[in-house]
């Protein structure tokens, strides 16, 4: 069937990210959809049951490969063994969008498996733009890099974190996947105005939309995505669009994973949003 | 001077790969913005994610050791693991492959010999899951080689074919742990040492006992030996081999997935 995979997603239909509990339910149901994302390494090995699961789901959506391993702000050098299984992956499925991570997951060789922050200073910046241009230039293509969520800031940091990925999109050449539910529990852990965030980036150079619940521990909110979306982040998310237009958009739930009723209740909520605040105009 | 980002790096990484905060810690501690929190209490938050995050890498791989030991067991033994041999890739599927050598000595593991070996089923169960996709042997080219010749064939075994001995009785340990299993929870521990090997049908993944004789005909089979020579090697094992009742199964189950003319030796291949 291939050849008649669909390529170009349609902006103003949210999609969910695609995990194996759904998948049985997804098969059966075959829901409409924006799209479908995915963990880029769940489907690093050389075959067996999850390949032939996203084949069959490659030939009815268009697809997203999203990273979380390739560590592109740590001081080592990109792993090129990783780098190679998610060109393979890339050139096998042709997804619509490839993303990676504003992160280092670890450093000498050693992996806490953790989105870790950078300090958001020039060299770290000009450290993250050479590695997103050396994994553009690998998978050729563009990618998108997104923000991520943290609980704790380096007294280094010189740039407000907005800035650096504003920056980074301006310089690197690639788009920016703006995880809006990021960005406000950012503004909540390190006190900040969200929508001065939102408002930092430029319009245009955002090419994905991340929604997710968090945990309010208390002393700090955690990116669980393990919960539904919350009202303060649906009225960012408004606020993301009415500035951006119709950008792709996407449910993550990742920790005690709901029915997938659920998970497309929250995407047609994105839906729905997308379709009053955008007005047909794709960004 | 604040430190560069390789500094940075290398200290918050050591600070979250260890079990708890040492005085070792401190220069880290005094790079980060505390405000409402401490500095320690941020790398403390961030130590939970990372330690749960791998931890629950090890359960999802090792499922029937941590029905074995239990939950509280399982999870300092993870720990003492993920300190011990840090994980190596950015790929969380690479992580978790030398828990089978760690549990073998770990002390408080000692009294569970058999443990480090269920391990390294587990770990079997996982690669032979994500191994490559491979065709069925093509019965046609097997019945074109000539009689004479079919000593010096070669059988190959597919990709998602893993062999593994073991001096416990690990199939029914596997078994009474899986769950679904509802009958009685018991083990004929002096069982003579098993041969199993670890395949896929279907993308499933499955376990079946072998006799000597079958377990070192697969084994020389992979080790590129010519059928002949395989052939007596597992009857010297179990005289009671049936060569033909045996590769008619692992064509069918495709263990053995293709054949090739054995004209140079193994090595030059």
């Amino acid at each position: 069937m291939t050849g008649q995979r669909p390529a170009a997603i349609e902006p103003m239909l949210a999609g969910i990210g695609l995990r194996s509990p759904h998948y049985r339910d997804m098969q059966a149901l075959a829901p409409a959809l924006g799209f479908l994302e995915v963990h880029s390494e769940n489907f690093f090995g050389d075959g067996g049951q999850p390949l032939a699961y996203l084949e069959w789901f490659r030939e009815r959506y268009p697809l997203s490969t999203h990273g979380v391993g390739l560590s592109l702000g740590s001081v080592d050098p990109l792993d090129d063994t990783h780098l190679q299984k998610l060109k393979r992956l890339v050139d096998r499925f042709e997804p619509a969008l490839v993303s990676e991570h504003l992160c280092w997951v670890g450093v000498n060789g050693e992996f806490t498996n953790d989105l870790l922050p950078m300090p958001y200073t020039p060299a770290a910046l000009a450290h993250v733009v050479a590695k997103v241009g050396q994994v553009q230039d690998c998978l050729q293509r563009q990618i998108l890099v997104e923000n991520v969520s943290s609980y704790l800031q380096f007294k280094s940091s010189t740039i407000p974190e907005w800035d650096f990925v504003a920056s980074l999109a301006s310089q690197a050449g690639c788009q920016i996947l703006l995880d809006v539910n990021n960005i406000y529990v950012n503004s909540r852990n390190h006190q900040f105005d969200a929508y001065r965030y939102i408002d930092a980036i430029a319009t245009g150079s955002v090419g994905e939309i991340h929604l997710a619940g968090f945990q309010d521990t208390g002393e700090i909110l955690i990116d669980t995505h393990g919960d539904r979306v919350s009202a303060a982040v649906w009225a960012l998310y408004e606020h993301a669009i009415s500035r951006f237009g119709a950008v792709p958009t996407l449910i993550e739930w990742d920790t005690d994973i709901p029915a997938l009723d659920v998970l497309l209740g929250e995407a047609g909520r994105a839906t729905s949003i997308l379709q009053a605040t955008a007005g047909g105009h794709a960004a | 001077m604040r430190p560069d980002l390789f500094t940075i790096q290398t200290q918050l990484k050591r600070a979250l790969l260890s079990r708890t905060s040492t005085a070792a810690h401190t220069g880290i501690a005094s790079e980060i913005v505390e405000g409402t929190l401490s500095a320690q209490r941020r790398i403390a938050i961030y130590r939970h994610n990372v330690f749960t995050n791998l931890c629950n890498a090890l359960s999802d791989l090792y499922p029937v050791v941590k029905r074995i030991v239990g939950e509280v067991f399982f999870t300092e033994a993870a720990h003492s693991f993920i300190t011990q041999i840090p994980s190596r890739a950015g790929d969380l599927n690479q992580f978790g492959r030398e828990f089978g050598p760690f549990l073998r000595h770990y002390p408080h593991a000692s009294d569970l010999p058999y443990l480090a070996e269920v391990a390294t089923l587990e770990w079997q169960w996982h690669t032979v899951f994500h191994a490559a996709d491979a065709a069925p042997l093509d019965l046609a080219r097997l019945a074109s080689i000539p009689a004479d010749q079919m000593g010096a064939i070669v059988f190959a075994l597919h990709p998602a074919v893993t062999l593994l001995s073991s001096p416990y009785p690990l199939l029914q340990i596997w078994q009474v742990n899986q769950p679904e299993y509802a009958d009685d929870w018991q083990i004929d521990w002096d069982a003579p040492a098993v041969h199993l090997v670890v395949y896929r049908r279907e993308f499933e993944v499955r376990i079946q006992q072998l006799t000597g004789g079958e377990h070192i005909f697969l084994q020389s089979a992979a080790a590129g030996l010519p059928l002949e020579q395989a052939w007596q090697a597992a009857i010297a094992q179990s005289p009671e081999f049936n060569l033909h009742g045996f590769i008619g199964d692992c064509v069918q189950s495709h263990i053995i997935n293709n054949v090739e003319p054995a004209v140079l030796p193994a090595a030059c291949r």
